[in-house]
């Protein structure tokens, strides 16, 4: 994978869409959760959806720059 | 001095220590949470700012101070908007720029009527949707005035304030999510119960009779407001947590149901007084025992109240059961007043009936909504209507010519003078043209907020050459910035400074300049500062002088879309019409009601207006249903058609004349539906829908005739009735 992406000249670095991706993946996962239920069980949510968010961000980030 | 010692508790006159501290921590400790968090959130985007070497690192620290709110809804929602509106004005800065790089009078026109559409749109919607709408607006003027003398730059111009911006939305949501959060679902819930429960206890208050008429208005003006701030908590918690995009729907039906429950309430409250007022005695002690036992129902006498949803489950299957057997229990005491009353009798107690089985229904309705909210399900009963707000164009319209009016007199003063700091100066009278563009009284808040700006100056000028040139290294100069950003947020607290706290941020963060090569150099600092000034001091003297939004004129033409809102129930597409209309009748009454002069009994006089509409609307509504019956004989349909017609004259312009046509009209109808009815070749719906619109005529008939609703109808913007009763008020 490039580290960087040519759009119409401007050079955006690949993690920006990785981050949208990311974004986008917990979102689902957050809502699949939410649905369940699954958040009465957790001491804090928002910091589970915080750290979920930053393990799938991480994960694909260092898949790109493996 | 120990004489005669006061006969006081020694706990109340002097508390111990424990119990002042917990006192304050009660009162002011959420207050200072925010201002701890607040700080915090800037100071790390500052820090990150600088690490990543951006051109202007307190653009993300004024981000977060733009977007600190109390609660984590509200923040994630406002930035939410702030990231679309910012997009949106990027890429209208690289159509202007592109276009009209070369010409600074044609751009500068270009950039004044894209303003003046942003500050319309900002009108049109008053939620925090205006402000993506705000931010499209001024984001275009922030990139396009440094650009439009370097074209070429304006690319990284808009990538970095982009970028600024995310980061600062970044830092506010994260801490504000996960430091102490207080979430808005919280403090939804206890909304929803409270506002349940007072509703419980106004209803069945109203139906025993206890209630006087000064009780019922102000109860009616708490549900208005009710009804918006629930909408825009609703709004702004879906940005929260999955657990409120879940509920999302149902919070929509149940609010939907408040609304029409507490109108029907309000009619069959009418009704009653309009049964005493005619001295209908007796179809009054058959309906009593039906209102007593429908209360009953609602709250047993020694019962009480549910206090969540889940506790409301029986009062639900209560309330269904009722319903189911009301029809017979109606046809039961309709036997009675038949057998010994006259028609106008019979007809007065099937209006009342009808209202009590529709407020029967509605309430079912709402209960089964409020039980609904705690199931962990996902769908709603039924599919929610979503809310539709009032939006009028023609004070949209006027927003948006007087910010093109601010921002062209500015350019054109900045371009006659070739002054260094004229896009600050454009810049601010743009963003206080669009950011008050919705405000009921603008001129007040731009004040404040520019009380709020002269104090951020000087905080900013003390803080930038006193305190931090001998502070050197990021955590001194988060320390000496700290106190000044500190009494800023601590305004921000009480709603009653929270303009100037808005106004100081926005200066002191804008001046403070803190830049990776710091520039001790006062004049430039002055120089910006007053440009500030100048830039707030065009955009109040706009919003004073250019079609002022306080004016009499103004107001009195939302007063009157006050009444033509019949209109729609008049003309409007049937389908969903009976929400839509409802809807944007109560929207519109809480604007109004915003700005009301409530010492001079305005808002009474807008209630009684805005009531009498919703029960004509309702009426028409229902006439027109009936209308639309296929096996109507085409004459009986253009009598009603025509009926309708007349009432939408009347409402549009009351005067005697129209009134009588109006009652004309309904007659007419009236003697319709009633061969309609007695020809027989029609099934039981059609039948039930014809007996609805009949209702619905002798409804209209009633209002017609009472000349209190008349007087409501027109007196409100009538310039000698709001005199008279202002002068006896002074007097």
């Amino acid at each position: 994978m490039p580290r960087e992406i040519d759009l119409l000249g401007f050079y955006m670095p690949t993690l920006l869409p990785v981050f949208i991706l990311a974004f986008a993946l917990q979102w689902l996962i957050d809502s699949l959760l939410g649905r369940l239920g699954f958040y009465t069980h957790v001491w804090h949510p928002s910091l589970f959806r915080f750290s979920l968010f930053v393990c799938l961000f991480g994960a694909m980030g260092l898949l790109l720059y493996r | 001095m120990s004489a005669a010692p006061l006969p006081v508790k020694p706990a109340a006159s002097t508390p111990t220590w424990g119990e002042a501290w917990r006192d304050w921590l009660g009162s002011e400790g959420p207050a200072w949470i925010f201002v701890a968090k607040t700080i915090f959130a800037a100071l790390l985007a500052l820090w990150i700012a600088f690490r990543l070497g951006f051109d202007s690192p307190r653009s993300s620290m004024l981000t977060v101070f733009i977007v600190a709110q109390p609660q984590t809804g509200l923040v994630l929602a406002k930035s939410f908007y702030r990231v679309l509106g910012t997009m949106a004005g990027c890429l209208a800065t690289f159509v202007l720029v592109g276009l009209f790089a070369q010409q600074r009078e044609l751009f500068l026109a270009a950039m004044s009527v894209w303003v003046g559409l942003c500050t319309a749109g900002a009108a049109l919607y008053r939620n925090f949707r205006a402000y993506a709408f705000v931010l499209a607006g001024y984001t275009a003027c922030l990139i396009g005035f440094p650009s439009a003398l370097h074209p070429e730059t304006v690319f990284n111009t808009a990538v970095s304030r982009v970028s600024e911006v995310m980061l600062g939305i970044l830092c506010a949501g994260v801490v504000a999510d996960l430091v102490l959060p207080q979430a808005l679902g919280a403090s939804l819930v206890a909304m929803v119960r409270g506002s349940y429960r007072e509703f419980l206890g106004f209803v069945t208050g109203a139906l025993r009779g206890r209630l006087d008429h000064a009780t019922m208005e102000r109860s009616h003006d708490h549900f208005v407001a009710n009804v918006i701030a629930f909408e825009a908590q609703r709004d702004a918690a879906y940005f929260e947590s999955p657990d409120a995009r879940v509920r999302s729907d149902r919070l929509r039906l149940l609010n939907a149901g408040y609304m029409s429950s507490a109108t029907s309430v309000h009619m069959l409250h009418q009704m009653m007084q309009r049964l005493r007022r005619l001295g209908r005695q007796r179809v009054l002690d058959q309906l009593a025992p039906l209102y007593q036992a429908l209360a009953t129902e609602l709250i047993p006498e020694d019962g009480v109240m549910p206090a969540t949803a889940a506790e409301a489950a029986p009062l639900a299957r209560r309330i269904g059961a009722f319903r189911a057997r009301l029809p017979q229990r109606i046809a039961a005491a309709r036997g009675a007043v038949e057998h010994d009353g006259d028609r106008a009798e019979l007809l007065d107690f099937d209006s009342a009936a009808d209202v009590l089985l529709r407020f029967t229904e509605e309430m079912d309705e709402y209960t089964t909504s409020y039980v609904a909210l705690s199931r962990p399900g996902t769908r709603a009963h039924r599919r929610a209507p979503s809310y539709v707000a009032h939006t009028d164009w023609i004070t949209a319209l006027l927003s948006g010519v007087r910010a093109t009016v601010a921002l062209l007199s500015v350019s054109a003063f900045w371009i006659a003078s070739a002054w260094p700091s004229g896009a600050g100066a454009a810049t601010i009278a743009c963003v206080f043209c669009c950011l008050f563009a919705a405000a009921p009284s603008p001129v007040l808040a731009v004040r404040g907020l520019s009380v709020g700006f002269i104090w951020g100056l000087l905080a900013a000028f003390v803080c930038a050459f006193v305190v931090l040139p001998p502070l050197d290294g990021f955590p001194l100069l988060a320390a000496g910035m700290t106190p000044f950003i500190m009494v800023g947020i601590k305004l921000l607290t009480n709603p009653r400074t929270a303009g100037i706290g808005a106004g100081y941020n926005i200066m002191f963060g804008n001046i403070i300049g803190v830049e990776n090569i710091t520039r001790f150099n006062p004049l430039p600092v002055l120089n910006d500062g007053f440009a500030s000034l100048l830039g707030a001091g065009v955009a109040a003297l706009v919003f004073a002088l250019l079609v002022p939004a306080e004016t009499r004129r103004l107001r009195l033409h939302l007063v009157r879309s006050l009444r033509r809102r019949v209109l729609l129930a008049c003309f409007g597409g049937m389908s969903g019409l009976r929400h839509r209309f409802e809807n944007s009748t109560r929207d519109l009454l809480g604007q109004l009601l915003a700005g009301a002069d409530r010492a001079g009994g305005e808002d009474r006089r807008l209630l009684a207006r805005a009531l009498s509409v919703l029960e004509a609307g309702h009426a028409i509504i229902d006439l027109r249903e009936a209308a639309a019956l296929g096996t109507l004989a085409v004459g009986s349909r253009a009598a009603l058609h025509a009926s309708v017609r007349a009432l939408a004259r009347l409402f549009a312009k009351p005067t005697q004349q129209r009134r009588e046509q109006a009652l004309e009209g309904v007659a007419r109808a009236t003697g319709r539906i009633e061969t309609a009815l007695e020809a027989g070749e029609v099934d039981a719906a059609e039948r039930a829908a014809l007996k609805r619109g009949r209702v619905g005529l002798h409804l209209l008939r009633t209002l017609l005739l009472d000349d209190e609703t008349f007087a409501s109808l027109s007196a409100v913007e009538n310039p000698a009735a709001t005199t008279a009763s202002g002068a006896t008020h002074a007097a």
